[in-house]
């Protein structure tokens, strides 16, 4: 019998399909070039990608005045395009307020904030993807020895699962990042991954340890198959539902870590635009001037984003979990 | 339970060696030392090398890492974590001032988060389609899709006329009487309390409701209101004393979570606790102080995820911990 998902599970889904692909073509939703663009008689198409010699230094606002025709993109502003480059004549400095220019209001250096949130989406969800990815399979790993094995191997990896749960999460990463002086989206990513893994591997070895004792594992033992192809061809594949689900809310709270960890001025280094970074860079406007589209916007990117994978897991687990 | 508490206190000594362990090689592993930002600023180079040989000398760093390491655990067995390299005070010294704080703020978000939890999660399986239900469930669900630092500075932007901004005390506390002082900081705590507890609260509240789910489609519940048990007490004496165990494990291991909350909502409030005595070692780079923190957080979560263990032995005949090993 198929189960139906709920209609919150498919909006879940298709919200986070939605965000994935801003992610990925967040170059073709804002940029500061066009998306095609004829100037002088020759055509440019996706000059955003092969950055032609011609175009070096323009905009889509001044190219719009001497082009014979171009296309642009729906937010016509790149995401680190200042108001110098902007040819946008204002009484006031930035930041200016959400208006037809800008749809969501511009930072304090002018540049758009929905060009910024666009491609932080990126980088949110690349830091909760990949993240996530290294938490699964270190996961999965040591899991599936603890399970398999038992006895002496299952000691010695609890104990270390053991140890990395004492750690309080946030701590062990601020400690990592700030001791280390690095700000740059790889650490970050490696550092998430390898403190997050405990929640998956317990999962997984719980699971290894009801799979292995049932029929089809003692047969695959009777054909003679190795240890390492039963547990990665027959029991990883079987417990794999759990940390799908598992793996959902993961992606969720590394995105959350990360504007923690950018708040505390440990995230993307400063030209990049991450929905934390946005975040942090609007605290220190928000009592001064009043810029609340500052604030407002990147958090509810982070909030619906949060909501949609959580959504995204309830719905798993419900489809997954014969108990549910 | 004798053999058992011995044996979970027996493990817990590889793993407090391991956190240690970590704990060090995360400190020394670090490029840079403390030093480099004296030395930047010192004029004469010479005379800065100098006092910092005698610098490293004082505190150990000149030695092999393998004896720094033997010696700094062998100290920290009898509570002594060296002296800060900021301002050379006592390590334990600047814990104890911060500690109390940090307490205060996590106790009363536990307590608060648990003390409605329950009252949340029985009611939200007892009556599944109120819409007061629904509201609370759904508000908490949002609030906890939101980064905790963005509900602060919120929670300050729109309250900051009724509620302080910084700190727990406000700068007459001490002339106070002494319920004045208790009000003044009770009215410090609300919202850093609130922004510690809703995370926890969310989460407990939702593993009520289905703890309380499953218990209310049991066959002894079904059984005890045959019996004409009323039905107050079907559910709070029947159902919730069952569906409470997962609960109490719960408490131990929501503990790191406040810890690590802390340092952004002592930031964010300006409170002086372990959080922002952290953060602030760490972006100068105190490794005495980096250290004790993290060993003081980690023994405090594992003792606690033991006496949860054991309070879930004490809460259910049935596990009597010890019993089948």
């Amino acid at each position: 019998m198929r189960r139906r998902i709920p209609l919150r599970g498919r909006l879940a889904l298709t919200a986070v399909i939605l965000l994935v692909l801003t992610a990925v073509g967040a170059d073709l939703l804002a940029a500061h070039l066009p998306l095609a663009v004829r100037v002088d008689g020759t055509t440019y198409w996706l000059p955003i990608f092969r950055q032609p010699v011609a175009l070096r230094g323009a905009t889509q606002q001044q190219l719009a005045t001497t082009a014979e025709w171009i296309w642009r993109t729906p937010v016509p502003w790149g995401p680190n395009q200042t108001f110098a480059a902007n040819a946008v004549i204002a009484d006031t400095p930035p930041p200016w307020g959400p208006d037809l220019q800008h749809w969501l209001g511009t930072d304090e250096l002018g540049r758009d904030v929905l060009a910024r949130l666009i491609h932080g989406a990126r980088v949110s969800l690349t830091v909760g993807f990949l993240s996530v990815a290294i938490c699964v399979f270190i996961g999965l790993l040591l899991g599936g020895l603890a399970g398999y094995y038992g006895r002496g191997v299952d000691a010695v990896i609890s104990r270390i699962t053991e140890i990395m749960i004492t750690f309080p999460t946030l701590f062990f990463v601020l400690a990592v990042l700030g001791l280390l002086r690095i700000s740059s989206l790889t650490p970050l990513v490696l550092v998430i991954g390898f403190t997050r893994w405990t929640d998956i591997a317990r999962l997984v070895r719980a699971e290894v340890l009801k799979l292995k004792g049932l029929d089809f594992i003692t047969a695959s033992r009777a054909l003679g198959l190795s240890d390492a192809r039963i547990l990665v061809r027959h029991l990883l594949p079987n417990a794999l539902s759990p940390v799908l689900v598992a793996a959902t809310f993961a992606v969720a709270s590394a995105i959350l870590i990360e504007s923690a960890l950018s708040f505390l001025g440990l995230g993307a280094p400063p030209p990049t635009a991450s929905w934390g970074e946005l975040l942090t860079q609007a605290h220190r406007y928000l009592t001064h001037p009043g810029a609340w589209w500052l604030a407002i916007f990147p958090g509810l990117c982070i909030a619906v984003t949060v909501l949609a994978l959580n959504e995204l897991g309830e719905a798993l687990r419900g489809l997954l979990d014969p108990r549910a | 339970m004798r053999p058992y508490l011995v044996r979970r206190l027996l493990q817990m000594v590889p793993t407090f060696l391991g956190i240690t362990l970590l704990t060090f090689a995360i400190s020394r592993l670090a490029p840079g030392d403390p030093l480099q930002l004296d030395t930047e600023s010192a004029s004469a180079a010479g005379q800065a090398a100098a006092a910092n040989d005698a610098f490293r000398a004082q505190h150990g760093l000149d030695l092999p890492l393998h004896v720094q390491y033997l010696r700094w655990l062998g100290k920290i067995l009898t509570l002594d974590f060296g002296r800060s390299l900021q301002d050379h005070r006592p390590v334990v010294e600047k814990l104890a001032e911060a500690l109390p704080q940090t307490l205060l703020l996590a106790s009363v978000s536990l307590l608060l988060a648990y003390l409605l939890a329950i009252p949340i999660g029985v009611h939200a399986a007892v009556r599944p389609k109120s819409k007061v239900r629904r509201g609370v469930t759904l508000t908490l669900y949002l609030l906890y899709a939101m980064p905790t630092f963005w509900v602060a500075v919120m929670l300050l932007l729109l309250l900051g006329d009724f509620f302080p901004f910084q700190g727990l005390e406000s700068s007459g506390h001490d002339a106070m009487s002494l319920p004045g002082r208790v009000l003044d900081t009770a009215w410090h705590l609300v919202l850093p309390v609130f922004c510690l507890s809703y995370p926890t609260l969310a989460v407990v509240s939702r593993q009520v409701r289905a703890a309380m789910t499953d218990a209310l489609a049991q066959d002894y519940v079904r059984a005890a209101r045959a019996r004409g048990i009323p039905e107050r007490s079907v559910i709070f004496k029947h159902a919730l004393r069952n569906s409470l165990l997962p609960v109490v494990t719960m408490l131990g291991l929501s503990l790191p979570h406040l810890i690590g909350g802390s340092v952004v909502v002592e930031r964010v409030f300006g409170i002086n606790g372990m959080g922002l005595l952290a953060f602030e070692a760490i972006s100068l780079r105190d490794y005495p102080v980096v250290m004790a923190i993290c060993t003081l957080a980690a023994l405090v979560t594992m003792v606690s995820v033991l006496v949860a263990d054991l309070l879930y032995g004490l809460a259910d005949p049935r596990i009597r911990v010890g019993a089948g090993s």
